[in-house]
């Protein structure tokens, strides 16, 4: 097997879903703590005796843990076919997929806005021309669109 | 101070970004097996650029305790055109001015995202 044999294009947005999903889910874990009423200032004992009564709370922030190194390692395969100056801007599709999960998974709750919205507009209309290919002026090997020819 | 820590943040988001690429080129690339990938992933690039971005994430943890991420994101935001600029100056890599547009679109997009 090599990496060659995947779809970089599938890399890519795995990394960029796996890193919103352990946002997501690292604060649904962090909430899930604050209002199971444990904190750190009773001795180590009793938030471990806590934690264990509440796994959920593990589970969900483990989960956001494990999503980020996998998120990490796609990243790192997906780079090695694609320029980062068109890789890292793609990140930015994650801020949008943290919003949309922040607002519609219940257990977080936020409230949507007006300006959050126009945010989101803005981070797609970007994602759009950073994919515009430029015209291709010899008919050489050059860098088109995102992909690393080097 | 707050300002100096974001800034560092910037930096080391950016090292680690242009560092995981030269890992990715230098030896991830040519890994034509799975025991050949996961020794690719052991190379000084990468593990110097896990380092920067741990460390990234802690000094981002203090600006979050002292300031709103609404004031502090579109600082944070602005680690996309500086890594934009390293893959033009560092790594050499042809950038159209259509790339150069979407991300200032991006830059502006997330920094409001952060506004509640």
């Amino acid at each position: 097997m090599g990496i060659k044999n995947y779809q970089p294009v599938f890399l890519l947005f795995s990394s960029i879903i796996l890193s919103a999903a352990a946002q997501l889910l690292m604060k649904a874990g962090l909430l899930a703590f604050q209002l199971s009423g444990l904190s750190t200032d009773n001795g180590l004992w009793f938030l471990v005796d806590g934690l264990l009564a509440n796994q959920h709370i593990l589970l969900w922030l483990g989960g956001g843990i494990i999503c980020y190194g996998l998120s990490m390692l796609a990243w790192l395969l997906a780079l090695t076919r694609y320029q980062i100056s068109y890789a890292y801007p793609m990140l930015g599709l994650s801020y949008v997929l943290v919003y949309l999960g922040a607002v519609y998974w219940h257990r977080i709750g936020e409230s949507f806005s007006t300006t959050r919205s126009v945010g989101i507009l803005l981070v797609l209309l970007g994602v759009v021309l950073v994919n515009i290919k430029p015209a291709v002026q010899k008919p050489c090997r050059l860098h088109h669109g995102g992909t690393d020819t080097t | 101070m707050d300002y100096i820590i974001i800034l560092l943040v910037v930096l080391l988001t950016s090292s680690g970004q242009v560092l995981q690429k030269l890992g990715a080129d230098r030896g991830l690339k040519q890994a034509s097996s799975l025991t050949e990938t996961l020794r690719a992933l052991f190379q000084w690039e990468i593990i110097l650029a896990v380092i920067c971005l741990a460390s990234a994430l802690l000094l981002w943890l203090v600006v979050l305790y002292h300031m709103d991420v609404s004031k502090a994101f579109p600082f944070i935001s602005s680690g996309f055109i500086v890594v934009l600029l390293a893959a033009r100056f560092i790594l050499h890599e042809k950038i159209s001015w259509w790339r150069w547009t979407g991300v200032l679109f991006i830059v502006a997009g997330i920094s409001l995202l952060a506004q509640s």
